[in-house]
């Protein structure tokens, strides 16, 4: 587990989650903890003013925690994507109008995510004027999303219209811009087990504080019921088809 | 003129593609063996893996490289003139994403190359499999600092002396000034033909390079027994159209740059021939396994000969089987779909499901590679006093259009996780895939039998370096060779 961080530091709140684990506190508990906790504020402010000031330095070290493959073939299963899409406009007739054509194309979308083979389970949310599509995956990111834009592309191209700074469209002829479209609107996901990432608090400190101030939206911790499975050997298992 | 239609499900793209292509044209337009392979008698092969020195020199040096009168080095075309059928040697060059920066391309077309290209082949060895002892800062020197290496430049030759020559003339130009070799080891292979079989061989003892993509124009329909479908250019070659559904891929600016270039992994693969000996040895000992029938199952194909299990399922059958054009004529569609004469998880079958149902509806044949390789070191003989520890393996080149939809997801889905079917999924291929001994495992169905499986698959093929290159058209080299006086 490494140096136990100390909480009278202002930047002790942003190494703690990472850092070190209370027994038996869940890390929700523990930045729940953090956030809502008077006595914590002024290190609350403090830390934020730094995250800002260090957003802001250019740095060799890339900031992100991007998924990275692991040796271990199950691993790479049940991977989450979270997109998060401002919608063009909010209200509540450019909604229905979206709902619209979400289900008129609800056939079309769901054989093609069949089809793609690799999805555990997609959906459609609006959240405070964000158009969200959550899904859950196996494999290869860049596979999923071509595999995606081979069946459901042409409607996907529809369904962005309503987003703020869309795909160039159509997707399939802009496939590697489309992409780092969708990687740039994936909330960033906090790995399942922090304290895999590193002992050194002192670099951890910067490198959190500045990971939290560029991603408003993050995916904190995931829960598999059955780890290690890909869709398909579930379906295979049930006699279900895959 | 031969023509090929945009066949396949692509459509129209942004650079949008003939309707017809003119395959004549192209083939005089790329580099040699990438369509169409060199010949037989090409059976040694050099890469020099070299950085570049000075800009200007090295364009000077690669517009020579391309107006050799062939009494100078030049780069090979994919239709070469028919008096050079039997010239002694053949030349491609290749650059990295650093190599086309470092020799004057214009940051307004390096950003149009796709960014796994970009990143470089080391940065992407997770997705590669490439850890453990295969990581990078295991490879050989030279090849980890990926800043350094700009240029790989590939010589066949009929001999090794033909291609000692040429590669001292490539080294030579520009009175050495434009690139200099970061790799010290000489990357050298030579072909292993089996006397008997006259099949290449590769060290494992199986033949190589069998199953290709094949290209209407390219390849004669009346020689190939194959049941698979004739790939579209744009599998291999950007501008055409791509073979996944709806998809065409980006092609690099200005079109004369990007448009009938491909891309390549190159990988230096070592081989633990000693150690898979051992493998089929202990398969035997344990269990009473033939060591070639163990060899076959893994492959797919019986050693030696390249005969496949799905036409001759017993030693007897590959023995008897006198139809070396018949190699490639089989499918797993309404044959075998359980795996029980060609396992699911053998090499061949997972890294091309032909027509099999596979979980990637519609994938089958979308991350086709075109093969490229030449063994290095020699036979693995355990009578030869230090034989094990030679090193040897393959200098392969891996061809295709889009390095993250083709050879990475060949690599992190089917090979590294076997996602294409369930009974597989979690397991490595048992060959190539970064395979663990406390894990590993390699299964079949028997009919009347309980399921045979191997465990304790040692990795096999560890990668000891490599690099993602360009391999620009003879139009996109004049240009890049050009570049320095398109910026004045």
């Amino acid at each position: 587990m490494g140096r136990k961080p100390s909480l009278e530091s202002p930047l002790a709140l942003c190494s703690a989650p990472m850092g070190a684990a209370v027994p038996g506190q869940s890390v929700y508990d523990r930045w729940r903890s953090y956030f809502c906790d008077p006595k914590q504020l002024p290190q609350v402010l403090v830390g934020s003013l730094l995250a800002r000031y260090w957003s802001h330095q250019p740095s060799e070290a890339g900031v992100g925690l991007p998924h990275s493959p692991s040796l271990a073939p199950s691993d790479n299963l049940q991977t989450p994507m979270n997109l998060v899409m401002p919608l063009r406009y909010p209200h509540a007739a450019y909604r229905a109008q979206f709902g619209k054509l979400l289900f008129n194309a609800a056939d079309e979308v769901l054989s093609g995510l069949n089809n793609v083979g690799t999805v555990h389970f997609a959906r459609f949310d609006i959240i405070q004027g964000n158009l969200c599509m959550f899904s859950v995956y196996d494999g290869d990111f860049q596979g999923y999303i071509r595999d995606f834009i081979g069946t459901i592309g042409g409607v996907f191209d529809g369904l962005m219209t309503f987003v703020k700074e869309p795909p160039r469209a159509p997707c399939g002829e802009y496939v590697d811009e489309f992409i780092e479209w969708v990687h740039g609107h994936d909330m960033l996901q906090m790995p399942e087990w922090p304290t895999d990432i590193s002992d050194d608090l002192p670099a951890l400190q910067r490198s959190t504080l500045v990971l939290f101030d560029r991603n408003a939206n993050m995916q904190m911790g995931m829960y598999h019921g059955y780890p290690g499975y890909s869709v398909a050997q579930i379906r295979n298992g049930l006699g279900i088809g895959w | 003129m031969v023509t090929a239609s945009p066949e396949g499900p692509g459509v129209g793209s942004a650079a949008a593609p003939p309707a017809t292509v003119d395959v004549a044209d192209v083939m005089r337009e790329i580099q040699g063996n990438i369509l169409r392979a060199y010949g037989r008698q090409y059976v040694a092969v050099r890469h020099l893996v070299l950085r570049i020195g000075d800009a200007r020199a090295a364009r000077r040096g690669l517009a020579a490289l391309i107006d050799g009168d062939r009494g100078t080095p030049d780069v090979t075309t994919g239709e070469r003139p028919p008096r050079e059928l039997n010239f002694r040697w053949c030349l491609n060059i290749g650059f990295t994403y650093r190599g086309l920066g470092a020799i004057g391309v214009p940051e307004s077309s390096l950003g149009t190359f796709p960014a796994e290209f970009r990143l470089g082949m080391v940065a992407r060895a997770g997705r590669l499999g490439d850890v453990g002892d295969s990581a990078p800062q295991n490879w050989i020197e030279g090849f980890a600092d990926d800043r350094n290496v700009h240029v790989i430049v590939t010589i066949h030759g009929c001999s090794l002396a033909d291609i000692e020559r040429v590669s001292g003339q490539v080294l030579g130009i520009e009175g050495g000034s434009a690139w200099s070799p970061v790799v010290a080891e000489p990357l050298d292979g030579e072909a292993m033909i089996d006397p008997a079989t006259n099949q290449r061989l590769v060290h494992f003892g199986y033949a190589d390079g069998i199953s290709q993509p094949r290209f209407l124009g390219v390849h004669d329909p009346e020689e190939i027994n194959d049941p698979l479908p004739f790939a579209p250019l744009g599998t291999i070659l950007l501008g055409h159209t791509s073979s996944l559904p709806h998809v065409t891929w980006t092609v690099p600016d200005p079109s004369v740059l990007g448009r009938n270039g491909t891309f390549n992994a190159f990988r230096v693969l070592a081989q633990d021939v000693d150690g898979f000996e051992d493998f089929l040895a202990e398969q035997q000992r344990q269990y009473g396994a033939d060591p070639e029938e163990t060899a076959a199952k893994l492959c797919g194909r019986w050693r030696r000969s390249g005969v496949p299990l799905s036409l001759a399922p017993t030693a007897a059958d590959a023995a008897a089987f006198n139809d070396p054009g018949r190699l490639n004529d089989f499918d797993y569609v309404d044959n075998d779909p359980d795996g029980e004469v060609c396992p699911i998880g053998a090499h061949i079958r997972r890294a091309n499901p032909r027509g099999a149902h596979i979980v990637q509806r519609g994938s089958n044949r979308t991350r086709a590679l075109i093969r490229r390789g030449i063994p290095y070191g020699p036979p693995f003989d355990p009578e030869l006093p230090g034989s094990r520890e030679t090193p040897r393996g393959l200098l392969g080149n891996f061809l295709c259009a889009n390095l993250a939809a083709q050879f990475e997801s060949m690599q992190y889905d089917w090979i590294n996780l076997g996602l294409q079917d369930p009974r597989i999924t979690g397991s490595n291929d048992p060959l190539i895939g970064a395979n663990d001994p406390a894990f590993s495992r390699f299964t079949w169905p028997q009919s009347g039998a309980p399921p045979r499986t191997l465990r304790g698959l040692p990795r096999f093929v560890t990668t000891r370096g490599g690099a993602y290159t360009f391999l620009p058209s003879i139009p996109a080299l004049r240009w890049i060779a050009a570049c320095g006086a398109a910026m004045g």
